[in-house]
């Protein structure tokens, strides 16, 4: 990332918030949370929205992933595209974490 | 201000957050560096505010137990589990300590009460209730 250790704004989306920005883009990363269904079986979403360079205002949901585990979820918000067809590791260099 | 776990295991680490300013006494902190969010532990209070660095308005607030671990967030952004329009919502989540994890997990949002927002309201600049 420009600004930031990839290892550590991983670690944070696991179970954190984050904002995002992609040249004069802003991107919001809602963290992995865990939910919970009506029979009481747990599991964990993340979800990412682009956002107005005031990083306020939302535009547009980038992705939203429910897998049973943090692990499954973060494996799969790495592999799919997220912005102009590209991948987490394939943006990576152009990210900034704000 | 703040070093995620300054103290652990003996080690000293750097400080990462600087206290920007102080609502009601409440500290409101600044990554010093890239990453915009508040420490995972608190060693010198139990609660810390954040606002969005353009404009000052509130972003999150954290509360944090006698162990100094995080146990409480209430944020204002998009939550579409609450809110399917675009406009950011009051919203907290839970973290919890499973048995044997040293690693927190975050429960689902849920809507700000009333009673949380005549206690927290006046540390949230530019947000709109309910």
């Amino acid at each position: 990332m420009k600004n930031a250790n990839t290892k550590e704004f991983l670690e944070t989306i696991a179970s954190q918030d984050a904002w995002l920005r992609f040249g004069d883009r802003g991107f919001f990363v809602n963290g992995c949370c865990t939910i919970k269904d009506e029979s009481g079986a747990e599991s964990v979403r993340i979800e990412m929205y682009e956002m107005k360079p005031d990083l306020q205002t939302w535009v547009r949901d980038v992705c939203s992933i429910t897998k049973p585990t943090v692990r499954e979820v973060m494996e799969e918000f790495t592999r799919i595209p997220l912005i102009d067809g590209k991948t987490f590791w394939e943006l990576e260099n152009e990210l900034e974490w704000v | 201000m703040g070093g995620n776990g300054t103290f652990a295991a003996g080690n000293i680490v750097k400080y990462r957050w600087k206290t920007v300013g102080k609502i009601d006494g409440v500290k409101v902190l600044e990554p010093m560096s890239g990453g915009h969010k508040l420490p995972e532990e608190a060693h010198s209070s139990r609660m810390y505010i954040m606002q969005h660095p353009q404009n000052g308005n509130f972003a999150q607030l954290r509360i944090y137990d006698k162990w100094h671990r995080l146990r409480f967030e209430i944020g204002y952004h998009r939550e579409p589990a609450l809110d399917k329009s675009g406009r950011p919502v009051l919203h907290y989540h839970v973290y919890t300590y499973p048995r044997g994890s040293s690693v927190f997990e975050r429960t689902e949002a849920r809507k700000a009460t009333t009673k949380m927002w005549k206690k927290l309201g006046k540390y949230m600049k530019g947000v709109v209730f309910p």
